[in-house]
């Protein structure tokens, strides 16, 4: 039987499709991903009593403080101060270390500020330990961390110190959000 | 030889690095503390000019430079202190700094008004501090107190007291802190 050379064109151009089709395929083959499944179940995730909370200081009611369930949140509605003078809440919420044998590392952080924040001279946050002494301050304004360790059973304040310039005018405000993060509780359980 | 043990040292301390890396980790707890808002207020207890001495009042009346001469009098009446509103108050002065006090022989700062008296606040004598921080002194309702100085000095010179005027919410802890300086000369 006689095969036309047209016919053994077309059959080549076939045969070298599906190569290339065949290689294509191979090619996706090989590069799809290998893996296996492993599990990590956390069982039971528990709720526990914070070790270290917040509790209404002797200023609370000037300073308009609310401390929210279970002491792990506090607001403060009424803080204020006049243009060119220091206003001082010396005792606005409490840190108090319910834990009778621990202590606990603290850093209190800025984590957010907004508002009329070039009217501001001064805004700190001070944490005085049961003797008075100063144990940490926060500059909210240039938001530079202070780090401390309340020790176990204690209760410690917190001062809010707050200076508006000069040309502050009364219609100024901003509101300010603080971090405390505390380390080390919850690994002894 | 030796660069293969070179080479599985190398390989060791870097993986003994990355363990040492992977197994660090910290356990904390984060709550949040929010001031919603903090604003800025009218004053409501503010200084005014007195009658005697040189008195400069600045922006908002929260602060003052008062200015007297060696004079062994009394300037009884440098400045006063307003209260704007049926608030009550409690006021004391308080030392926070100095300059070139050792020329002062007698000197007192005091507040008095007719309803509570006179009230001893910052005493200097021969140089020396005998009292630094007053005692609390009521501020009532609309009242005005008025603070005095008395100057005795042997030598001249300039001498400056820098005073906070601290004014307490009664039964807090919650104060203000205007400054006023006292200039000597």
């Amino acid at each position: 039987m006689k095969i036309s050379t047209d016919d053994g064109k077309t059959k080549r151009k076939v045969l070298r499709l599906m190569c290339f089709l065949l290689s294509g395929l191979l090619v996706m083959t090989v590069s799809a991903a290998v893996y296996n499944y492993i599990y990590l179940q956390a069982t039971p995730i528990s709720s526990q009593i914070a070790k270290v909370v917040f509790a209404n200081g002797s200023d609370a009611t000037e300073a308009g403080t609310s401390v929210g369930t279970n002491g792990t949140y506090v607001i403060f509605t009424s803080l204020s101060g006049w243009p060119n003078a220091t206003r001082v809440y010396e005792n606005t919420t409490v840190i108090k270390n319910d834990d009778s044998a621990s202590d606990f590392t603290c850093q209190l952080n800025r984590d957010s500020w907004s508002g009329d924040a070039a009217s501001i001279d001064e805004l700190y946050v001070k944490v005085y330990d049961t003797t008075d002494t100063l144990q940490g301050t926060l500059d909210v304004k240039t938001g530079n961390y202070t780090t401390f360790t309340i020790l176990h059973g204690e209760v410690w304040r917190v001062e809010w110190r707050i200076r508006w310039s000069a040309t502050a005018l009364s219609t100024d405000s901003i509101t300010v959000t603080l971090e405390l993060r505390i380390t080390g509780e919850g690994t002894d359980e | 030889m030796k660069l293969g043990y070179l080479t599985i040292t190398f390989l060791s301390i870097i993986l003994f690095a990355t363990l040492l890396v992977s197994v660090y980790g910290s356990i904390y707890n984060t709550f949040h503390g929010q001031a919603l808002t903090i604003s800025a207020e009218t004053p409501k207890v503010i200084l005014q000019n007195g009658t005697v001495g040189t008195s400069m009042i600045y922006t908002n009346k929260t602060s003052a430079l008062i200015s007297v001469e060696n004079s062994s009098t009394t300037y009884d009446y440098v400045l006063r202190v307003n209260n704007t509103t049926t608030d009550s108050w409690q006021i004391r002065l308080e030392k926070y700094s100095d300059s070139n006090i050792s020329r002062l022989q007698n000197c007192t700062i005091y507040f008095h008004n007719s309803t509570n008296g006179i009230s001893n606040q910052i005493y200097i004598e021969n140089g020396s501090y005998t009292q630094d921080l007053g005692p609390w002194y009521d501020l009532t309702s609309l009242a005005t107190t008025y603070i005095a100085i008395t100057v005795d000095a042997n030598d001249t010179g300039t001498s400056y007291v820098y005073i906070y005027l601290e004014i307490l919410v009664p039964n807090t802890t919650t104060h203000n802190l205007f400054i006023i300086v006292f200039e000597i000369t």
